[in-house]
């Protein structure tokens, strides 16, 4: 009975005229917010590859250790065109140097570069079903049982053998069967556009996760669904029902979620990010202060007054590509190296405490927001959807959390093989190699000017290259899908709370239904 | 056969829809039930159908009582209402099909819907076209279609023949007939004294929740159906004021 009553309600769903012109509606947004998030995919794409062949080139065209402060970067994943999340907004790589922690990603891509064209709310594929399918459904649902009872077609139906339970089954399976092809037709024109991309290949796990974004979008559409199952059993006529859900539709996908991140923002307050600054510079003073009596200290211990430099590319807290200059200036500026680049490390790590309080200020802050605005379905829908396209404040967290080991491992293999004590972390020169006198020193200078280009003044290729093969490279590993939905399980399981209550209070309200 | 033995109900605002109804109707009996609105006449078939729970005697259905066992009762009767607007997205087979499968017929094939349909005088053409088409006449014989498909011994009719043309009316009038000498039960609420006097076994009139006549055929015909409905009404409008 319940089935006869779906395909009943499925096919009068299918031909209505609400139906067709939701479908059309999707035929049109869908491919064009799915080609639009395709094009900035393939942009982000391209940055990622020119960025990741920089990082590569930190290791590849290295002359000295100092040289390398390496950078972590992230490959975007395709399915951003599904969800962008926050990975707009947040950057795609982390410069690890030794002298600062990073607080965020740098890199933010943006498809438009022009800044003066107003721009509407980021859409994509998510944001296209959050908004339209929920307001079909709306639209399909909203007269569910008082269009039943306006046409006198509800006393017909149960003057028969049917029990109420079977015919409210039957109703609202009826409209979500009409939703599982327009659902189809969506994601199939979605892999359509996404199989015609070139740039974009999609894994066995990204289709795993396409799966799960197909039935999360079945379960939020189930809740706006029984919603207005639950408003038409309530209300007296059809037109009241559909204002009574207009008015909850709106309120759940817009007014809710902005007013609930504006409260969340006010309940927990984040410091300005420039006061974090001027702490860290408050450290900073003390750092060179110290570097001061180390120099002092480094001058007296190895009778430095002068230090002449005749060739040096670079500064990192001493000279760097320090080249042709006299050994006991080299002695010296090791020394420096080894007493400094440790400290170097040391301020970093008591920077980060500032940082770190103030990131999770801002996670914290985020948290709140996000359970406030959980209270509407269409934010749980984005939530999990990012956390299922990897585009949310967890996977971004996880890449900068991966990064800023990556840069505790880096500098630790340093310290463990001597690299700051070593004149290879300043000095192309191999130790024999270093002139012991200025004369010695000049000679060398005439020669690698005789060997280099004449329109380069720099170039010390002629001075070879380290080798970085045995220096700990980034790979991110990616979150698992267990991982990723574990965040979100809570968010998760009170959508299918919401759709149970919904379902039980439909039910008993129908019990109850006047059907005169 | 349908029987009411004190059947009465009072709603939470305590009005007295029905008092006490004593009613019972045999198998090839046409019985019509008279009244104003508000009478009581739609609660009755309300009752019957157990739409709405009585607060006091019983419903009987071929003996069944509906409170008890309402979905058993409702395997026995079938409901024609005053307005039937059925599936207008749906054909006229569509819609027979759909309640012919509700009503226990899931076997029925295409020609056994359009054989019903030209029983009752729907046009050929009409068979396979959408609802939404057609007028208040043609629905209302599909409505009675649906009644005639599930071939149940008992028919509640509420107000079949408002707004129908004559012939439409008469149309509907024949059909009944019909059933009645298939044996079945019909009860008919309306306010057509007309049509009552052209087919009706019995008569009931009813006012404020009570029925207070009942006549056969051959004593509303002798003392002039027309004018004891009349004056009945007549009593009322001055008990009214």
């Amino acid at each position: 009975m319940i089935l006869h009553i779906a395909k009943k309600d499925f096919l009068d769903n299918f031909t209505s005229a609400r139906f067709v012109a939701g479908f059309l509606l999707c035929l049109f947004l869908v491919p064009f917010t799915v080609y639009t998030g395709t094009r900035l995919y393939e942009s982000r794409v391209d940055k990622y590859q020119r960025d990741a062949r920089e990082a590569d080139e930190i290791f590849t065209k290295a002359q000295v250790y100092a040289q390398i402060q390496p950078v972590a970067v992230i490959q975007p994943s395709p399915l951003t065109i599904f969800s962008k999340g926050i990975s707009e907004q947040v950057g795609s790589k982390a410069s690890l140097s030794n002298s600062e922690i990073p607080t965020f990603a740098t890199g933010i891509t943006t498809m438009y570069e022009n800044q003066f064209l107003n721009r509407f709310v980021s859409l994509d594929f998510i944001n296209i079903l959050a908004i339209i399918l929920s307001l079909i459904g709306v639209f399909l649902s909203y007269d569910i049982f008082s269009r039943e009872k306006e046409d006198g077609t509800l006393k017909l139906l149960l003057s028969n053998n049917v029990k109420r339970s079977d015919f409210f089954l039957g109703k609202v399976s009826g409209i979500l069967l009409t939703f599982i092809p327009l659902l189809l037709v969506c994601y199939i024109l979605v892999f359509i556009i996404l199989w015609i991309s070139p740039s974009v290949s999609l894994s066995a796990d990204d289709y795993a996760r396409i799966l799960l974004l197909f039935v999360f979008s079945l379960l939020y559409l189930s809740f706006f669904i029984l919603l207005g199952s639950y408003i038409s059993s309530k209300a007296g006529t059809s037109s009241t029902s559909l204002i009574i859900n207009l008015f909850i539709w709106c309120f759940l996908l817009f007014l809710l979620p902005n007013s609930m991140s504006y409260l969340g923002k006010n309940i927990v307050k984040s410091d300005n990010y420039s006061i974090v600054r001027m702490n860290t510079m408050d450290l900073d003073n003390e750092f060179w202060k110290k570097y001061g009596e180390l120099q002092k200290q480094v001058k007296a211990e190895t009778g430095m007054v002068y230090t002449n430099w005749n060739l040096c590319a670079g500064w990192n807290y001493g000279p760097v590509l320090l080249c042709f200059t006299t050994h006991d200036v080299m002695k010296y500026e090791r020394r420096m190296h080894e007493l400094t680049a440790p400290m170097v490390l040391d301020y970093a790590g008591k920077k980060w405490h500032l940082q770190e309080v103030y990131l999770n200020q801002l996670f914290h802050q985020q948290k709140i927001v996000k359970y406030l605005s959980c209270l509407s379905p269409s934010e749980i829908l984005k939530y999990v959807s990012s956390s299922l396209c990897k585009s949310d404040m967890e996977n971004h967290v996880d890449f900068m959390n991966q990064a800023r080991n990556y840069r505790e491992q880096f500098f630790n293999y340093y310290k463990e093989n001597k690299i700051f004590s070593s004149y290879n972390y300043f000095s192309p020169h191999k130790e024999s190699e270093i002139p012991k006198t200025q004369e010695e020193a000049m000679k060398m200078v005439a020669q690698w000017r005789s060997t280099a280009k004449p329109e380069s003044t720099f170039d010390l290729s002629s001075l070879g290259f380290i080798s970085t093969a045995g220096l700990p490279r980034f790979t991110y590993n990616e979150r698992g899908i267990i991982d990723g939905l574990s965040d979100q399980l809570w968010i998760f399981a009170g959508l299918i709370s919401a759709c149970v209550v919904l379902i039980w209070i439909t039910y008993s309200s129908l019990i109850k239904y006047d059907i005169r | 056969m349908l029987q009411a033995i004190d059947l009465t109900k009072r709603y939470e605002d305590q009005q007295l829809a029905l008092d006490a109804l004593n009613l019972e109707i045999k198998e090839g009996e046409i019985f019509f039930l008279l009244g104003a609105n508000g009478a009581g006449k739609t609660t009755t078939i309300n009752l019957f159908l157990n739409f709405i729970e009585p607060t006091g005697g019983k419903a009987l259905i071929n003996g069944i009582d509906v409170t008890k066992e309402p979905l058993e009762s409702k395997k026995y009767v079938s409901y024609v209402s005053e307005n039937v607007m059925l599936y207008g997205n749906f054909t006229a087979r569509q819609n027979l099909d759909f309640f012919a499968k509700l009503g226990g017929k899931p076997n029925l094939t295409k020609e056994d819907y359009y054989m019903r349909m030209r029983e009752v005088g729907l046009q050929e053409e009409a068979f396979e076209k959408k609802l939404k088409t057609f007028s208040k006449g043609m629905r209302q014989k599909v409505g009675l279609t649906i009644a005639i498909i599930k071939d149940a011994p008992n028919i509640l009719l509420d107000e079949p023949t408002a707004g129908l043309d004559p012939k439409a009316a008469a149309e509907l009038m024949q059909i009944l007939v019909n059933l009645k000498r298939q044996g079945k039960s019909i009860l008919m609420c309306t306010h057509d004294i007309f049509r009552a006097k052209n087919i009706a076994d019995r008569v009931g009139i009813m006012k404020e929740g009570r029925l207070v006549m009942v006549r056969t055929r051959s004593e509303f015909l002798e003392d002039d159906l027309e004018k004891i409905y009349m004056n009945y009404m007549q009593e009322m409008v001055i008990e009214n004021r």
